[in-house]
């Protein structure tokens, strides 16, 4: 007796008639194709074939596909409706397709979970699903739908005894239902040759549909029209796109997310898709016929990708199977399917080539120009490429989680020695990342279980921060102050030309900076803001990884920090300017991964190349901005408190670097150092402008540089002053002050605090000269402070501070770290006061974050104002300047600014936009 | 019984610190990316609509909006629409002239003269510069100060109160 009714039939009605809810949710208010008066391209030919019931009618393509007009003839019977029935079925359609998904995945045993994210993909990818709502009147979802059910059919078929006529009448209409709709018949006759079922009932099966396919092309094509198909000189014209490098680089975004972020998955973990082909050869049928289809689609290369959707399913299932942790890697894969297939969005006659077909606007065949075409698909790219990122960790983390246990489970089975060696191995491990084992710290608590999970956690969590970041940094066109003027320094200059002006002697030796904005001006070729704007974003992401590293997570406790951490890193306030301008590299950013990249090498195990790469980057960051020369701090003192990735030798090659710098910058070239008359600083509460510095200190400087030094410190630590002007003691003083104010003040202090804590639990081992891991980090800052500070002697602007406040939040990590370690001998009034400190220092932190990403949003619209008033500002540009002014770079990046890079919503959260500080 | 105890104490006293450390840095990103990803599918319900009309953005100061409106083809002298909210509870039909005005934004007057915008009614313009408290919009509005004369009144309390006041200027 056949079994239809399964224990897995409930669910996966349950799942289909929710994918049709959703669909139905979608499409509402979906816009519709206006060729052919909304009938589509091959609407009308299918029209007149339900209308007139002559199948004859139209060209090759839609005759070849009976199925599709034959079957939308029964709801026009009854609606008289010819696009509602076409609509009703094109649901029909989807429907089977979710539960053909289903069926494909129940063969892998696959969770609810994962079926439901399948079933979810397939309702909301763009094709063919979500188009069958802007074009309904086209084929392409109801014969993948059948081509998909045909071989689920197959799998059932084969365990459920559902055999005979109904397996063969599917089969049938499926290869009417589609131009390659002969695979179905053929896979099930390879399946069933391999399975040994190779009777006359199963040729009985199969066979009438590859004879129905032969006959349906012969009389649609003709013999000449099918012998074309596979002509040399047809496939050849064919071919000729993928010579075009647009084309390939959209062919890939198409095929990585053809089905969302489940195909990423599978393309992150290609061993699932070798799996499923060896599980089942027969998939070679698909991918035999569909592979050239495919490749030789042309233009329509994304449509062309639904028909590997059976073969994206029976991946899915295979790596389901073998992926152990998979909750995780899926969540990400919706978002990203949410994130590229972009459901709900109206698609018109623009956004419909736009967002689906972006090769045919790059390349002119739309025939109509769209500007912004490269500015909305950079931030794609990189969204893309930071899911792959976080997918990757994740998955490369799960497969070595199993391969740690499968090793233990082994190591295990063997008594006596190999028990004792894990034993030994693990506790290796945990003194390497535990702190110094003496005294109050020492902990034996699960919370330092080192586990590769957290770790990936971490990385993760880097990584999403930083996107965030990245995507509000995507909103800002090249700005108008310094950038167009450093651009037009660098245009028709040489590269040594640059360098050899930066060594005439002035108060500014960036010979390196210029030179990194011609280097990277070159290499985008006019594409200026996608390549500036775009090197901005992926810094700020490699800077967070970075940073992550150094905090080296591996148990609960590192990485329960990281999320506070990062947030202290990305929201102080001497961080703000590395990422609200650029000019249009920012050289405070580049000293930041210059810096961490010095503590990366510091920590590393010695090396030669790590003394040659703290050179390099000395060398690098010293004639990029004075700040680099942080980087010599931070490699002595990191071999003073115990780092041993530099040498001692490179410890002191580095400080003849240092010699060399001051020099080359002194004596050869002849340069000073910034006067009082260089620019406005703030003194007290008010602004001194440069006349007024001059006339208090010009004839002592010593205590204006001593204020600014004490104000260096002071604005890290305490977040007050901002840029030499005592704005909070000034509100609390005068009156007027703001909620943004507090927060800063409140959240800087509250981690001064936390920092503090440490220092003092800890200063008796320092005494003795015992540092573990963290206690170097907190010494790092230590050090680099005042160090910082020094550079804002002459003036004192916040990110002058930018390396002392990236340090900072590594030194709040750090102490939060201990926090969480060492609660012992915590008495309740203590303990009262620090859980109510995390809590200021959480509450404060989260809010800045949230304000960072404001003030991106707010930069934005400044950012474009400011090109909107470019005549004003040109009129006060020396005359050099204006003589120099290009006008088509003039133009080129005016225009990005008013109208080619899309302008991100302006948020606001109304009376809470108070409590974000607007001036970071 | 201590050692136990201890550790009893221990584990019930730090997963609340790791709740404070984690939940609220964790949630505000949650937000963060749901705000990101509802606005890349269209959806933004904290952000204000951009401009229609040059007048609504030379009402807000939006210089960069009322140029790309310009481009597109709104006329820069003609009278648009700035609904409820933008200068106040009402809703005006201006031109983007006098709507930089009645929002006092100096500055944008001078960029819509040089986007090609007139001042259509030049002694009402003057007239709203002076109801409006924006005397010193006046030279950008009329070539001499004699034709601006007879247009000074007194500072109006609100918009609709200057508007009727230099209506009849018109």
């Amino acid at each position: 007796m056949a079994r239809v009714w399964t224990p897995r039939t409930l669910p996966n009605a349950a799942i289909v008639v929710a994918a049709l809810v959703v669909f139905a949710f979608l499409i509402r208010g979906q816009g519709r194709t206006e060729v052919n008066g909304g009938l589509g391209r091959e609407g009308p030919a299918y029209v007149a074939m339900v209308v007139d019931h002559d199948v004859a009618k139209g060209g090759a393509t839609t005759r070849q596909v009976p199925a599709f007009p034959l079957f939308a003839l029964a709801p026009y019977l009854v609606t008289h409706d010819v696009r509602q029935s076409f609509a009703l079925l094109n649901l029909a359609a989807l429907a089977l397709l979710v539960l053909a998904a289903c069926v494909i995945l129940d063969t892998a045993r696959a969770s609810a979970a994962t079926k439901s994210v399948a079933a979810f993909a397939m309702v909301v990818q763009a094709m063919p699903s979500a188009m069958t709502a802007f074009d309904p009147i086209q084929p392409d979802l109801f014969g993948v739908a059948l081509l998909t059910a045909a071989l689920a059919g197959c799998e059932v078929g084969a365990r459920a005894r559902i055999r005979g006529v109904p397996l063969g009448v599917l089969h049938l209409v499926a290869a009417l239902a589609s131009p390659l709709g002969i695979v179905a018949p053929l896979y099930g006759l390879v399946r069933s040759w391999r399975l040994h079922e190779r009777g006359v009932w199963t040729l009985g099966i199969f066979v009438p549909a590859v004879l129905a396919w032969f006959r349906i092309s012969l009389w649609a094509r003709g013999i000449p029209g099918l012998i074309e198909l596979v002509t040399p000189s047809h496939m050849r014209s064919d071919l000729a796109l993928w010579g075009d490098p647009a084309f390939v680089v959209f062919a890939l975004y198409a095929l990585a997310t053809a089905l969302g972020g489940l195909t990423l998955l599978l393309w992150l973990r290609p061993r699932a898709m070798i799996d499923a082909i060896g599980e089942r050869p027969e998939l070679l049928v698909l991918i035999a016929f569909a592979g050239p289809a495919v490749v030789t689609s042309g233009t329509e290369f994304p449509r062309a990708l639904a028909l590997f959707i059976p073969f994206w399913l029976f991946g899915l299932g295979a790596w389901s199977s073998r992926e152990r942790a998979i909750g995780w890697s899926l969540v990400i894969a919706a978002a990203v399917t949410v994130m590229t297939q972009r459901p709900g969005t109206t698609i018109d006659g623009t956004r419909y080539f736009v967002d689906w077909f972006p090769f045919v606007v790059h390349s002119g065949r739309a025939g109509f120009e769209y500007p912004e075409l490269r500015a909305e698909w950079t931030p794609r790219f990189v969204g893309l490429a930071a899911a792959a990122a976080s997918l990757l960790i994740l998955t490369r983390v799960t497969m070595l989680t199993a391969l740690l246990e499968k090793t233990s489970q082994r190591a295990r089975s063997w008594a006596g020695a190999i028990s004792a060696t894990a034993a030994r191995i693990s506790e290796r491990a945990r003194a390497r990342t535990a702190p110094a084992t003496s005294g109050p710290l020492k902990h034996e608590i699960p919370l330092d279980a080192p586990s590769p999970r957290w770790t990936a956690a971490a990385y993760v969590t880097a990584v999403a921060m930083g996107t965030t970041i990245a995507v509000c940094l995507l909103g800002i066109p090249i700005q108008l102050s310094d950038s167009f003027a450093n651009l037009l320094g660098v245009m028709h200059v040489s590269l040594s030309d640059l360098i050899a002006s930066q060594l005439q002697g002035s108060p500014y030796f960036r010979p390196l900076l210029t030179s990194s904005i011609k280097v990277v001006y070159t290499l985008a070729d006019g594409h200026l803001y996608g390549t500036f704007r775009g090197l901005h974003a992926i810094e700020v992401i490699v800077l967070l990884v970075m940073v992550v590293r150094v905090l080296r997570v591996s148990t609960v406790a590192d990485a329960s920090v990281v999320p506070l951490g990062l947030a202290v890193v990305l929201s102080m306030h001497t961080f703000a300017g590395t990422i609200r301008e650029a000019f249009p590299i920012n050289a405070y950013f580049t000293i930041l991964l210059c810096g961490i990249g010095m503590v990366l090498v510091s920590q590393a195990r010695y090396r030669l190349v790590n003394d040659i790469a703290a050179i390099a980057l000395l060398t690098f960051a010293a004639l990029t901005a004075e700040t680099g020369l942080l980087l010599w701090v931070i490699g002595l003192v990191g071999y003073l408190v115990g780092y041993r990735g530099i040498s001692r030798s490179g410890v002191l090659a580095l400080t003849a670097t240092m010699a060399l710098y001051f020099l080359i910058r002194f004596a050869v070239v002849g340069g000073g150092v910034p006067g009082l008359e260089e620019r406005s600083a703030g003194f007290g509460f008010s602004v001194y402008d440069p006349a007024d510095l001059i006339r208090q200190f010009g004839a002592n400087p010593l205590p204006f540089y001593i204020y600014n030094l004490v104000c260096a410190v002071s604005t890290v630590l305490f977040g007050e002053p901002r840029g030499g002007l005592w704005l909070f003691t000034r509100g609390v003083v005068q009156g007027g002050l703001q909620p943004w104010q507090v927060v800063n003040v409140l959240a800087c202090s509250a981690t001064t605090i936390l920092i503090a804590r440490y220092v003092v639990r800890r200063f008796s081992y320092w005494k003795r000269c015992e540092f573990n891991d963290e206690d170097r980090i907190v010494l790092l800052f230590l050090a680099i402070l005042p160090a910082n500070a020094a550079f804002a002697a002459a003036y004192e602007k916040d990110v002058i501070l930018s390396p002392a406040g990236v340090f900072f939040g590594l030194a709040a990590a750090v102490a939060l770290r201990e926090l969480i370690r060492n609660p012992i001998r915590d008495r309740w009034p203590v303990h009262a006061f620090t859980t109510a400190l995390l809590a200021a220092i959480a509450v404060g932190w989260s809010i800045k974050l949230l304000g960072v990403h404001y003030s991106l949003r707010q930069t934005a619209v400044s950012v474009r104002n400011e090109w909107a008033y470019y005549d004003d500002w040109a009129s006060q540009q020396p005359s050099e300047l204006r003589a120099s002014v290009d006008p088509a770079l003039k133009q080129q990046l005016y225009d990005d600014a008013i109208e080619r890079v899309p302008q991100p919503p302006v948020v606001s959260f109304r009376w809470a936009d108070a409590f974000f500080d607007r001036t970071q | 019984m201590t050692t136990m105890a201890t550790a009893a104490s221990r584990s019930t006293v730090v997963p609340w610190r790791i709740v404070i450390i984690v939940a609220l840095p964790v949630l505000t990103l949650v937000v963060i990316a749901a705000i990101l990803a509802g606005e890349a599918i269209g959806v933004h319900p904290w952000a204000s609509p951009p401009p229609a009309t040059v007048s609504e953005a030379a009402a807000i100061g939006a210089a960069y909006q009322a140029i790309a409106l310009i481009r597109q083809g709104q006329d820069p002298s003609a009278a648009g629409q700035l609904p409820p909210g933008v200068i106040d509870r009402n809703g005006y039909n201006l031109t983007p002239i006098d709507a930089a005005i009645v929002g006092r934004r100096l500055e944008m007057i001078a960029l819509l003269r040089a986007h090609g915008a007139q001042t259509t009614h030049p002694g009402r313009s003057v007239c709203l510069a002076h109801a409006s408290g924006l005397p010193e919009a006046v030279p950008l509005l009329v070539d001499s100060a004699a034709s601006g004369a007879d247009a000074i009144v007194d500072r109006a309390q609100s918009v609709a109160e200057a508007l009727q006041r230099c209506d009849s200027r018109k």
